[in-house]
């Protein structure tokens, strides 16, 4: 009995100090991985091509990058804009949008300027194409 | 740099001027960088510190009167404030999407440029060319 409480302290000890250099072990390679995070963009693009069709077989790819298409956006910023007032100011919309809670309210921007839903007034304001929206194509989406 | 074409990129209009042994100058100071959707590249007033080339997605420039145009333009010029005095950015530039630009250097371009006056007069020529057709100028 007496040497029960030498054996139950190393053990404690043994039990905190594996903890410990698992617990550094951890610690030191952390920022391996914040590391990996800042860079998931380049990662996810290296992983693509690694894995992914080649160029050639996909052809050349697109200047920008999209965003699926969606009705629902661009009802979301037709009503904003009906809102707010026409001319508007483009980061004053996407300031109200992000307010709005709209997700990822860039790329949908873009994606509505690529589409003239959203077209510039040559001032540095932007105005929402009704005619291309009520268009029957537009209006179905 | 390795991952994209020197030949493509020499072909930008900013470049496309440029003997090869400027060229050569050129390229190792260039950088391949991605940008995320939303992302602030460039603040109105902040030290010129980067030039940006865009290679792929579409860029909000805007100002502190809440004008704004954008560009997605392969080649196109961003931060040119980097090279011209008083190197200081005169506007917002917000990625509106995921995005691919090759960047400079602000010091290491200038650099360059004022120790080589040929390579610095076509570069200089081709950004002012740029920031002509550009919709607002401030």
């Amino acid at each position: 009995m007496q040497h029960n409480g030498f054996s139950m302290a190393a053990v404690g000890i043994t039990i905190v100090f594996t903890a410990l250099v698992t617990l550094s072990l951890i610690i030191s390679q952390l920022h391996k991985l914040l590391t990996f995070w800042d860079n998931r963009a380049a990662w996810k693009q290296k992983i693509f091509r690694m894995f992914g069709p080649q160029e050639e077989e996909a052809g050349p790819a697109p200047h920008v990058y999209h965003v699926p298409g969606s009705p629902e956006s661009a009802r979301q910023f037709c009503l904003l804009i009906q809102a707010t007032g026409e001319p508007f100011s483009l980061p004053g919309l996407l300031r109200t949008a992000e307010a709005c809670g709209i997700r990822h309210p860039y790329a949908k921007a873009s994606r509505l300027i690529e589409e003239h839903l959203i077209i510039p007034d040559q001032k540095g304001f932007y105005v929402w194409n009704h005619a291309e929206y009520d268009r029957p194509a537009k209006r179905s989406r | 740099m390795h991952l994209l074409d020197p030949k493509e990129i020499k072909e930008f209009p900013v470049f496309r001027e440029l003997s090869p042994k400027q060229w050569a100058e050129v390229y190792p100071l260039l950088h391949h960088i991605w940008t995320l959707e939303g992302e602030e590249l460039v603040r109105e007033g902040e030290r010129a510190h980067t030039f940006f080339i865009i290679l792929r997605g579409h860029f909000m420039v805007h100002y502190s009167d809440e004008r704004a145009f954008t560009l997605w333009q392969r080649g196109e010029i961003i931060g040119w404030s980097a090279v011209i005095r008083p190197f200081r950015y005169t506007a917002n530039v917000t990625s509106l999407t995921e995005g691919e630009m090759l960047s400079i250097a602000g010091i290491q371009f200038l650099e360059l440029l004022q120790a080589n006056a040929s390579l610095g007069d076509k570069l200089v020529k081709k950004i002012n060319e740029d920031i002509q057709h550009r919709p607002l100028i401030t």
